[in-house]
């Protein structure tokens, strides 16, 4: 770097004093400059800063959010301003189509009716907050279960790991049909019961996936590095292992969601779902396929709904695994 | 590289969204466009439903393209093709043709003869004497003797059997009860086989419906030797380990797939099979049963509410049956507040049940008049219902709201807390009953009620242990008499899920069971049911459901009935529409 | 290697242990389940239901049932079904077959399919084959199964009979060939979007490496390039996630087999569960069970094989 610069700085030195002879007393000897050697020429971008600038340049992850942000907030707020309360029925005007004018109220029916003369609109957005609720909070406690539990198996390994392992194998194995069944009868069908219903099997792959990774990097020579200087558990942990990890768990939550967003649905079609007067997308999307011959748009609202957050997810986790890519990093 | 992902994405999610509108958008051009060959679309759609063996002549579907055999669905694999252990309707409609016994039903659902050549009642109405015809032959070659009557009934009525349906036998035969316990041999009970060719038949009680009786799968005989040389625990379970003996045998069973019944070269009444091969397959999805109707697969399907239109739209014809069964709502007699007739009486009145027929089931259900429906044989040949006229409450918000505060406050139950339970189906069309009741309730009565959606087992088991506060029950009838439905509601029936006691009320239906005059014991009945439905609401009546259903151009003849359901028998009228 | 073996017997008696405890767990759990095999609308007298558990061994306390039950399994014997009382193995027996049938037809469409649009993708790379083939992919993903099979029906098995006036594609069952087009790609669709995406990625990889440019400068042809040299090192990573797709696939979806009417053991399962059908239950869970724990034990076998860098975890280190 030194050379270079006194490269440059000849031609920028000589170039006043063009066609006449060089004087070599006019240079110094600098020598190597110690100093500016050592000094970092860029700022120092973490690996975290680094990936959210890459995630902020991504325009579908732009995008994606905010879709996503818009749905969340459409979900909070529009139920609230619609003229319309969820679960009021009109059974005499049910599958009116989009924008009739309700007979009561003299209000539009964006979304027209559904088999029971209920607003599709705002149970859309009340199915919203169903789906959405559910997803982030399954996905998110999948994860948190998942890190510890993977972490812990893969962090200790032998013995430990050995009988964990097992565990989740035996879980994974029992049919989840029969828990989210059991629990459906001896809970209330509320929310919660759903979020448990959904979680408390689905936190195996997560762990597997957490304790696959920690597993590989247990054997990395920075973590060997990193341990024969002494460094704590706690230390290795937290600097070591939780940046790696988390890139993984961020991509897999985000990609999970999807997952739960499709469970929910499959299990709608159980009659395992939300009771009434509740709704969900999932719910909304088996009622539509009862109908779709005769009625397409009650199918095609929540299906459209469903797969533009599918579609969020999945961009964001795509674009997210790129951005975590310490291969792609520039 | 990013603007391109960028693209993808969008262009996938409008595209995506293009596709289901435009794939939704040709199912609905389709269903208007297809009307224009036949009738003008409005008559069309104007037309109501046809008679049943119009189907076939006004169908626009041409159906399988087999020469010789039609394939119908029912929906669900039969859990058994032994006569023995058949407890499903699936099961005992394909049965019906296949094993014939001493009585079948004809198209009217009355008992006629099969395999008798005449029958006797002893003075004391007790004994049944038959004599049979030497003509049926068993599929294994053997003839059909009245042994095979008196092992199928024994066998049936042992308790390692573990047959569902052997009340059906040892309740009404004599020494029945005693030779399920084992403590009487064969001999001692009261069916007798002096020669081959006379059978005896001996009941506890004189029993009215007892012709019917001998239609019922149980009462079927059964070949030992076939069912000795194949072995109990394998009879009847593949094609090729049942011996029948009726108008069609089993030639082909591919477990949950498909039983293909071949027509019985040797039955004894062969002229009247007007079908060679009837194909049954097993499908559960409404959409695919509708979509498998129209490509050609499928002969004959029923019509969920939401096609219903769709059909009318393209001028496809739709016959109906209403069932004879009422549905109701159950209320927990032995749970507060539902032990208050009042309260019980305000959650009938306040549901709006016009609506709930009219617009909500929509297919041509009947509002229910009380428990016992029409088609239900009364006295002097009158239907029962005419005679009894309509005894349901009418939809009255008001008076169900003060009814419900002066039945709460005589419970002792806050109006505050009450949040009862509604226990439904869990099915897409269960729920969406209940959220409607939901509704009604919340709007007319102000309580809000939650819902506890649960799948078929469980809600029969909740429903039969008390382990509930209010849901919806029917009830199909087991014979011809105003007294299938009201015996029910006694204090000591088993199937009283309710557990509704009155004194009052067994003793009037203990009265009715001794008249012998018909048209005093009908009075008596129908003084009971008001007791029933409007002085103490034990349940309350809501609909008579129908069926609706279309057939292919194929075939033509068959027909609905209460006990038979479709399509009575194929081996009685039905037959292929020649080309 | 005695070590070597020591350690693959050791992990195989720990997959039958865990295969034992899964078969517990599920035993006792769906006894808890509400309802009764033997259960209908009309309530069947006690005395009648007393014959039934009797002669199905309900009769007696769980645990009794449930060593009786694994003394039975050992003797190979699966239990009789309490729905239609035919053998649990027979019925696991042709339901399988259908089902890895399907799953297998699936898995081969998913895989040239999705590894075709795959390379395509990358090599025509922002062009309209490019947006094309993705948005497939996009759509595979963000679509429930239940809506997809229902469209295919709806489109492909009676718009086109109904236009062509020929059944290209069979609406229900399974036999026929024309029968197994629909639910199989019905299957296939979301696997094949996955793998599509994944070759992309993985292709885009391997085309920037300098062995292929090497390739480029030595005077391959085009073709060449890719299909020997690109492909092959781009399928490896569409490879490792085969393993948890073949078992997610075989061993069968309840929803497609729904729609379809196909007698596979998605179907029976779900049917089982809602039935209260013990032994099926169980029956059909130590099948999936075992799947699982093999294919698992296989795989990390066939890892430590191929890496002997990655130490398993029960090895002494």
């Amino acid at each position: 770097m030194a050379n270079e610069q006194a490269q440059t700085a000849n031609p920028v030195a000589s170039s006043p004093a063009a066609g006449k002879p060089i004087d070599p007393s006019e240079f110094e000897w600098v020598g190597p400059n110690v100093k500016e050697m050592e000094t970092i020429s860029r700022p120092s971008i973490s690996f975290w800063k680094d990936a959210f600038r890459r995630l902020r340049k991504s325009r579908v992850a732009i995008v994606c959010l905010v879709i996503l942000a818009l749905l969340v907030l459409g979900a909070v707020f529009l139920p609230m301003v619609s003229p319309f309360d969820f679960s009021r029925q009109n059974v005499a005007f049910s599958n009116q189509p989009p924008m009739w004018v309700d007979n009561e109220t003299s209000q539009p029916h964006l979304f027209g009716t559904d088999t029971l003369g209920r607003d599709i609109w705002v149970r859309i957005w009340m199915g919203a907050r169903v789906s959405l609720t559910v997803a982030v909070a399954v996905a998110l406690i999948d994860c948190l279960i998942g890190i510890v539990y993977g972490g812990v198996s893969g962090y200790f390994g032998g013995m430990v790991d050995n009988v964990m392992m097992r565990i989740v194998e035996i879980i994974s194995g029992i049919p989840y049909l029969i828990i989210v069944m059991l629990l459906m009868v001896v809970l209330p069908r509320g929310i919660g019961t759903i979020i448990i219903a959904y979680s408390i099997t689905g936190w195996t792959g997560m762990a597997r996936l957490v304790r696959g990774q920690v597993l590989a990097l247990r054997h990395q020579e920075f973590l060997i590095a990193a341990e024969s200087m002494g460094a704590r558990p706690a230390r290795i942990i937290a600097r070591h292992l939780a940046p790696n990890l988390l890139s993984l768990i961020v991509v897999n939550v985000t990609l999970d969601i999807p997952n739960v967003i499709f469970t929910e649905a499959f299990l709608s079609m159980l009659g395992l779902g939300i009771a009434p007067p509740q709704s969900s997308w999932g719910i909304m999307a088996n009622d539509g396929i009862a109908v779709f011959q005769v009625y397409p748009m009650q199918l095609v609202y929540p299906a459209v709904f469903i797969s533009i957050t599918m579609l969020a997810f999945n961009l964001l986790g795509d674009q997210m695994r790129d951005a975590f890519d310490p291969k792609l990093r520039r | 590289m990013k603007r391109q992902k960028k693209r993808i994405g969008f262009v996938g999610l409008t595209l995506a969204a293009c596709l289901i509108l435009t794939s939704c958008g040709g199912g609905g051009a389709a269903s208007s466009a297809a009307p224009s060959s036949g009738a003008p679309a409005s008559s069309a759609a104007a037309t109501d439903v046809v008679k049943s063996d119009e189907l076939a002549a006004k169908s626009k579907y041409a159906g399988t393209p087999d020469a010789d055999m039609i394939t119908i669905n029912t929906v669900s694999e039969p859990t058994t093709l032994n006569t023995m252990l058949a407890y499903d309707t699936g099961s005992s409609s394909i049965l019906r043709e296949i094993v014939s016994g001493l009585f079948k039903l004809d198209k009217s659902d009355k008992p006629i003869p099969d395999l008798i050549e005449s029958y006797e009642v002893s003075d004391d109405k007790l004994t049944y004497t038959f004599k049979l015809k030497q003509g049926p032959k068993w599929s294994n070659g053997e003839p059909v003797t009245s042994k095979d009557y008196v092992f199928g009934w024994t066998t049936a009525m042992k308790k390692e059997t573990a047959a569902n349906y052997a009340f059906i036998l040892y309740d009404n035969i004599k020494g029945g009860k005693d030779y399920f316990d084992g403590k009487i041999k064969e001999d001692q009970l009261g069916i007798k086989a002096p020669d081959d060719y006379t059978l005896s038949i001996t009941f506890v009680r004189p029993i009215p419906y007892a012709l019917h009786l001998f239609t019922f799968t149980a009462y079927m005989p059964l070949n030992q030797k076939a069912y000795e040389s194949i072995g109990a625990d394998n009879y009847a379970k593949e094609a090729d380990k049942v011996v029948t003996n009726g108008a069609y045998k089993v030639s082909e069973w591919k477990h949950n797939d498909h039983v293909t019944l071949a027509k019985n070269e040797d039955y004894w009444d062969k002229d009247k099979i007007g079908i060679p091969k009837i194909k049954y397959v097993m499908l559960s999805d409404a959409n695919a049963t509708l979509n498998a109707f129209k490509a050609g697969q499928l002969d004959f399907m029923t019509v969920g509410k939401d096609h219903i239109k769709l059909l009318k739209a393209e001028g496809q014809p739709i016959a109906r049956y209403i069932e004879t069964g009422p549905w109701y709502f159950q209320y927990n007699t032995t749970k507060k507040p539902f032990n208050n007739a009042k309260v019980r009486q305000a959650f009938g009145l306040s549901v709006d049940l016009d609506s709930y027929v009219n617009d909500v089931l929509a297919d041509g259900s009947i509002k229910a008049d009380g428990v016992v429906p029409p088609g239900v044989a009364g006295a002097n040949g009158k239907d029962y219902a005419e005679a009894r006229g309509s005894i349901q409450p009418k939809f009255d918000p008001a008076k169900a709201k003060s009814l419900l505060a002066e039945g709460l406050k005589e419970a002792g139950v806050s109006a505050a807390g009450f949040k009862p339970v509604f226990t439904c189906s869990n099915t897409t069309s269960g729920q969406k009953d209940a959220a409607f009741f939901q509704e009604q309730w919340k709007k007319n009565l102000g309580v809000s009620v939650e819902l506890k959606p649960l799948d078929n087992k469980a809600r029969f088991e909740a429903m039969q242990s008390q382990n509930f506060e209010l849901l919806m029950a029917g009830w199909t009838p087991d014979y011809n008499d105003p007294m299938t439905f009201l015996d029910l509601f006694m204090t000591n029936n088993g199937n009283n899920n309710g557990k509704y006691s009155s004194k009052t009320y067994d003793d009037l239906v203990t009265k009715a069971m001794n008249e012998a005059d018909p048209e005093k014991r009908q009075n008596i009945l129908i003084e009971a049911e008001k007791l029933l439905v409007q002085t103490d609401t034990a349940v309350f009546p809501i609909y008579y459901r129908a069926i609706n259903y279309t057939t292919s151009q194929k075939f033509t003849g068959g027909t609905y009935t209460p006990f038979q359901g479709w399509p009575g028998d194929y081996h009685d009228g039905t037959k292929l529409t020649k080309k | 290697m005695p070590k070597q073996l020591q350690y693959y017997l050791k992990r195989v008696l720990y997959a039958v242990i865990t295969i034992f405890l899964l078969i517990c767990i599920t035993f006792f759990l769906m006894h808890l389940m509400p309802g009764d095999p033997f259960s209908g609308e009309k309530a069947v007298p006690a005395e009648i239901k007393a014959a039934l558990y009797a002669k199905y061994g309900l009769n007696q306390p769980l645990p009794v049932q449930f060593f009786k039950y694994v003394g039975n399994v050992l003797h190979g014997d699966f239990g009789v079904s309490l729905q239609d009382k035919r053998p649990v193995a027979q019925t696991i027996a042709e339901a399988f077959p259908v089902s890895a049938d399907l799953g297998i037809r699936a898995l081969i469409f998913a895989t040239i399919i999705g590894l075709l649009l795959g390379v395509v993708a990358a090599v025509k790379r922002g062009t309209g084959w490019d947006t094309g083939t993705m948005f497939l992919a996009l759509i595979g993903v963000s679509v429930p199964s239940f809506i997809l099979g229902a469209l295919l029906q709806y489109f492909l098995g009676l718009k086109l009979y109904q236009a062509t006036g020929r059944q290209i594609f069979a609406v229900m069952g399974w036999g026929p060939a024309n029968s197994k087009f629909l639910p199989a790609f019905a299957l296939a669709f979301g696997s094949m979007a996955s793998i599509s995406r994944l070759m992309r990625t993985s292709m885009l990889d391997v085309l920037n490496q300098d062995y292929i440019k090497t390739a480029k400068a030595k005077g391959l042809s085009r073709g060449e390039i890719i299909w020997k040299h690109a492909v092959r090192n781009a399928v490896m990573p569409v490879v490792t996630i085969m393993g948890p797709l073949v078992a997610a696939v075989l061993t069968g979806t309840f929803v497609v087999e729904n729609i379809f009417a196909i007698p596979g053991l998605g179907k029976i399962f779900v049917q089982c569960v809602q039935n209260n059908d013990y032994t099926t239950i169980v029956g059909t869970t130590l099948f999936y069970g075992s799947f699982l724990v093999f294919a698992n034990l296989v795989v990390d076998i066939i890892y430590g094989l191929l890496d002997p860098r990655i130490k398993l975890s029960g090895e002494k280190e």
